[in-house]
């Protein structure tokens, strides 16, 4: 059984729907959902704290929280722009929850401040922390009651570049030291691949893939979810008879471009649009009588205008639906 | 150089506003001899007025605080329907005669009334006692404390309320150890707009309580009854306590930061 489990999820906030959200995950695991803004990613994390309405089933470590309270449900959530209680300072909001007959564990308490280094700056204000700092107290706030589920909210979002890739490797190390159960939702795929071996995308208020990383990199399900996973020159299959239905991509570097139809499997009609030389590669926009394909090579001898032979073969084409 | 004319154009423009306010107020202090004012001092009838004037308005803010708090978080926070409506019947006072909000304190708290008829079983009474001065101040002032405290609210993000329900925290502690909190600089002002608004009240007061008297209806009996130099004295020892007692409420709050 999955440590949580979500089951025909929908919820409305606003004009804004969460729809059909199924969803599973280990105890330990670290899960990535990657979408674009306004994707319902926060909304969904929201869902799981119990912070909205909504109508399915959650069930966390065997227990259906679905109709919990939020402050029943021991489930911690990270937001990109921290949400430090202003009013205190770093060590009372990262004692807050005490107050309220959480789990306290003062040697869990130390080891943490500890290994999140922030020892230093226990009394200070919260108007005074820089980004990372911030980051790491709302962590801390968050795990100081050992949270079943940690929710963490684009929080590498508000973090400064040059402390990014430290700030990344920190909370591999946490995630793996304390075994915690995170759900993390980003818009970086750089960020899931790191983290996760397991992602979620989502797109306009439903999950439209889940699965492993490397596969959904490799091979998405669905033309949206390709074209938000940034594959280029997108085709319909009925375009060149291949034998499936749907569409297929072919990365710009693998097409070929001639003036006559040579060794290629697949060939589409199409006059050269534009050619931009940049990095030591031309890039060459492609009209065909279905849209704009782009190619990416190191010599072309076309000039713009000009009719040529778009070829590709068939194993250098992902397909989808 | 459009820059330069553009800053002494505003410059000149906030002077002249600056100037409008602040004349009347220095030539009603320096126009009082020391000594009537001392005289002023020691006549209990002034004192007892400006006190009973200072509590009366301070209770009112207390009660409004009570109510009016929880009102303007629910208008914060929630979309409900007729919300514009409500929103613009806390705005009735600030728009209508104070007078005739007078009136219509006096239509349905006076002896007739159907509140002032459910008040009088429990022994109390509006016409000409201080709990008539304080549901005039209430009426004519209370927007002014809840739309600040909305204000307040709406700044508080409301992401600050979720976090502290998932650390454990019910709705009312986050309400008590976070929202308050944060809302607390409009909030205060909010009360300190309010009860200056209500100790200077005097349309709805003098029609519902003309006695006992406050400040500015005893300010208004002076001047009518015994003239300009008798109205000034009271008039510039409320403009005084007024003064104190701002001065040192938004002190403290800026020191409690």
């Amino acid at each position: 059984m999955s440590f949580l489990s979500i089951k025909n999820l929908y919820c409305n906030v606003g004009s804004f729907e969460l729809k059909n959200i199924n969803l599973d995950m280990e105890k330990g695991e670290f899960l990535s959902i990657i979408g674009k803004s306004g994707s319902g990613k926060t909304v969904l994390l929201e869902s799981i704290a119990g912070l909205h309405k909504i109508k399915g089933r959650i069930e966390l470590d065997g227990r259906d929280i679905t109709n919990l309270e939020p402050q029943k449900r021991n489930i911690g959530i990270v937001y990109q722009d921290y949400m430090l209680f202003p009013n205190m300072n770093v060590r009372k909001n990262i004692l807050y929850p005490t107050q309220f007959k959480r789990n306290f564990n003062k040697k869990f308490f130390d080891e943490l401040i500890g290994f999140l280094d922030i020892n230093s700056i226990m009394d200070r204000d919260i108007k005074n922390l820089s980004g990372g700092e911030k980051q790491k107290v709302a962590i801390a706030r968050a795990l100081i009651s050992e949270p079943k589920l940690l929710l963490l909210d684009e929080p590498l979002n508000a973090v400064d570049f040059t402390f990014k890739v430290s700030f990344m490797n920190f909370l591999k190390e946490l995630h793996r030291k304390y075994e915690l159960t995170v759900l993390y939702v980003t818009h970086n795929f750089k960020e899931a691949m790191f983290f996760s071996n397991r992602c979620v995308v989502m797109l306009n208020g439903q999950i439209k893939q889940a699965g492993s990383t490397l596969e959904l990199f490799k091979k998405p399900k669905t033309k949206e979810v390709a074209e938000f996973l940034g594959f280029k020159n997108i085709i319909a299959s009925k375009l060149i008879n291949v034998g499936h239905k749907g569409f297929f991509s072919v990365a710009p570097e693998n097409i070929s471009i001639t003036k006559t139809k040579n060794a290629k499997e697949f060939y589409i009609k199409a006059v050269v649009n534009d050619i931009v030389l940049f990095n030591g590669y031309y890039r060459i926009a492609l009209k065909t009588k279905d849209g704009m394909l782009h190619a990416k090579s190191k010599d072309f001898n076309f000039s713009e205008g000009e009719q040529v032979f778009v070829g590709f073969d068939k194993k250098d084409m992902v397909f989808f639906e | 150089m459009m820059d330069k004319t553009f800053k002494i154009i505003i410059v000149l423009l906030s002077f002249l506003m600056l100037l409008f306010l602040i004349v009347p107020i220095a030539k009603i202090l320096v126009g009082v001899s020391f000594e009537k004012l001392i005289l002023a001092l020691h006549d209990k009838e002034i004192l007892s007025s400006i006190f009973i004037t200072v509590k009366m308005s301070f209770f009112a803010t207390v009660l409004v605080f009570v109510c009016g708090v929880p009102l303007a978080y629910l208008l914060s926070r929630y979309n409900f329907c007729c919300k514009a409506l409500v929103e613009g019947i806390i705005d009735i006072p600030v728009m209508v005669p104070h007078v005739a909000a007078g009136i219509a304190l006096l239509m349905s708290f006076g002896a007739n009334g159907y509140m002032g008829l459910f008040f009088h079983k429990l022994g109390i009474k509006f016409l000409d006692t201080q709990y008539g001065i304080l549901i005039a101040m209430m009426f004519v002032s209370a927007p002014f404390l809840i739309n600040g405290a909305k204000e307040g609210f709406k700044k508080v993000d409301i992401r600050l309320e979720h976090v502290s329900k998932t650390l454990g925290a019910n709705s009312f502690w986050t309400f008590v150890k976070v929202v308050l909190p944060n809302a607390r600089k409009d909030i205060i002002n909010g009360m300190l707009m309010m009860w200056g608004r209500g100790m200077g009240e005097f349309g709805a007061v003098v029609i519902i309580a003309y006695h006992p008297l406050t400040a500015p209806v005893m300010i208004y009996d002076r001047f009518n009854s015994f003239g300009l130099s008798y109205a000034v004295p009271v008039a510039v020892i409320m403009i005084i306590a007024s003064i104190i007692i701002f001065a040192l409420i938004r002190i403290i709050n800026n020191m409690l930061k």
